[in-house]
C-alpha cells in the first residue's frame, strides 16, 4: 500500500481524496493517471463538439468528466460541470455551454501540471 | 452469501474513469470476480445474454444502446446495480428492478453495501461460477482459449489494461489486471513483486537486493511488497 501519510497537494480536496482512496496510494496513481489521458481525450472531444455546433456531445463530455474530478480532487471543476448538469445541458442555449465548456477547459489545463505533479508523487509511493 | 464463492460481475461503462475505479473496487471484494469491462453496449449484449453472471454494474448514458436498454436483456437471477453520475433516473432504475442505484464517483463502503444488497437479494436464484485455486488456467488471447498449467507460469507483467503470461510455452497476452489474475492463483505460490509483476516462487532463479531472476528476466521487487515475497520463501 506504501506511505499512509502522503499528503495531496493543497490545491486538491485532499479530505475528500483521503476518504475516497484510504490510503491505497496504487487505486490513487492509476485513477491519476487514467484521469489524465481521460482528460485529454476530453479536451479534444469538446473542442471538436464546439467546433460542429453538437451540443448533446458537449454535454455529454461534461456529464462524464464531473465524477471524474472528484476523483482527482479537483472541486471547482466537480462544481462547474455540477452547474451544467443540474441544468441539463440541453436546456443551454448553445453560446453559454461553450462559455461553460470553455471555462471547463481552461481550469482543467490550469490544474494539469498539479495532476502530473501528483502521479509523480504517487508512483514514488507505490514503487 | 454462499461462503467460499466468487460471484462473477461485469462492468458496462463507456467512461474509462468508471470502468477503472469500479475495476478497483470488484478487486478490493475478495468474493467478486470481474469477468470484463466493456466500453460497448452492444458488445456487452453478447456477454449478457450468454454468459451467466452474478453481478452486473451498468452505466446508463451510453451511445448505441442505453443501461436501461441493455438491462432488460439481463438473465434472471443476475443482479443489477446502475452506476451514473445523474439522480434523475433514480426511479426508473428501481423500476427495472435493479437492486441498487449508484451515483459516481463511489465510495467504496457505499459501493461494499449496494454488492451485499444485490447479492443478498440473489442468493437463492443465481448459481454463479465458482472460482477456486485450479492446476490450470485457460488464457483467452484474441479468440483463442489456451490451457495453460500454472506450475508452467514464470511471472506476469502488467502492461495498462493487459497482461502478459510468460510459461513454459511462451507468451500469451490476456485482457486482465494483475488484481484480477491473483484471486485465481493460489497465493502460497504466486505473489505480486511490484506494481507491474506477479511471480511464480518456485521458478524464482534468485534473489539479490530489490530484484529477482526468473528464467533470464530481472524483475524488481518493491520495498511494500518485499516482506510478502520473504515470507512465501524458505531461507536457510
Amino acid at each position: 500500500m506504501g506511505q499512509s501519510n502522503f499528503t495531496f497537494h493543497p490545491s486538491l480536496d485532499s479530505e475528500y481524496l483521503k476518504k475516497f482512496y484510504e490510503d491505497d496510494w496504487e487505486y490513487a496513481y492509476d485513477m491519476f493517471e487514467t484521469y489524465r489521458e481521460s482528460a485529454s481525450n476530453a479536451i479534444s472531444g469538446m473542442k471538436k463538439a464546439i467546433s460542429e455546433k453538437d451540443q448533446e456531445n458537449l454535454g455529454r463530455h461534461i456529464h462524464k468528466l464531473r465524477p471524474a474530478f472528484m476523483m482527482v480532487g479537483l472541486r471547482k471543476l466537480y462544481e462547474l460541470s455540477d452547474e451544467v448538469e443540474e441544468k441539463g445541458a440541453e436546456n443551454f442555449v448553445f453560446g453559454d455551454l461553450v462559455e461553460a465548456a470553455t471555462e471547463i477547459m481552461r481550469k482543467m489545463e490550469e490544474s494539469n501540471s498539479i495532476i502530473i505533479e501528483e502521479i509523480s508523487r504517487l508512483r514514488a509511493v507505490t514503487i | 452469501m454462499d461462503r467460499g464463492k466468487k460471484y462473477t460481475c461485469l462492468i458496462v461503462d463507456d467512461d474509462p474513469m468508471a470502468r477503472k475505479q469500479l475495476g478497483h473496487l470488484i478487486d478490493k471484494v475478495d468474493y467478486l470476480y470481474l469477468l470484463e469491462a466493456i466500453d460497448k453496449p452492444l458488445k456487452a449484449l453478447e456477454v449478457v445474454k450468454s454468459q451467466q453472471l452474478d453481478l452486473i454494474f451498468l452505466d446508463i448514458e451510453m451511445p448505441e444502446l442505453s443501461g436501461f436498454e441493455l438491462a432488460k436483456h439481463k438473465q434472471a437471477g443476475t443482479g443489477l446495480i446502475f452506476t451514473t453520475s445523474k439522480k434523475k433516473y433514480a426511479l426508473e432504475a428501481f423500476d427495472m428492478e435493479a437492486e441498487d442505484y449508484l451515483i459516481k464517483p463511489i465510495l467504496f463502503p457505499r459501493f461494499l453495501q449496494s454488492v451485499q444488497k444485490a447479492l443478498k437479494a440473489h442468493q437463492f436464484a443465481s448459481p454463479g461460477i465458482h472460482h477456486s485455486y485450479r492446476d490450470h488456467l485457460f488464457l483467452k488471447e484474441n479468440k483463442r482459449l489456451i490451457r495453460t498449467a500454472t506450475s508452467d507460469i514464470f511471472y506476469i507483467e502488467s502492461t495498462g489494461d493487459y497482461a502478459k503470461f510468460f510459461t513454459e510455452n511462451g507468451m500469451v497476452v490476456v485482457h486482465s489486471t494483475l488484481k484480477n489474475i491473483l484471486k485465481l492463483l493460489d497465493p502460497s505460490k504466486f505473489v505480486k513483486v511490484h506494481r507491474s509483476f506477479v511471480v511464480n516462487v518456485q521458478k524464482i532463479i534468485d534473489i539479490e537486493d530489490n530484484s529477482l531472476l526468473i528464467k533470464d528476466k530481472i524483475i524488481p521487487i518493491s520495498r511494500a511488497q518485499k516482506s510478502e515475497l520473504m515470507r512465501l520463501i524458505q531461507v536457510i
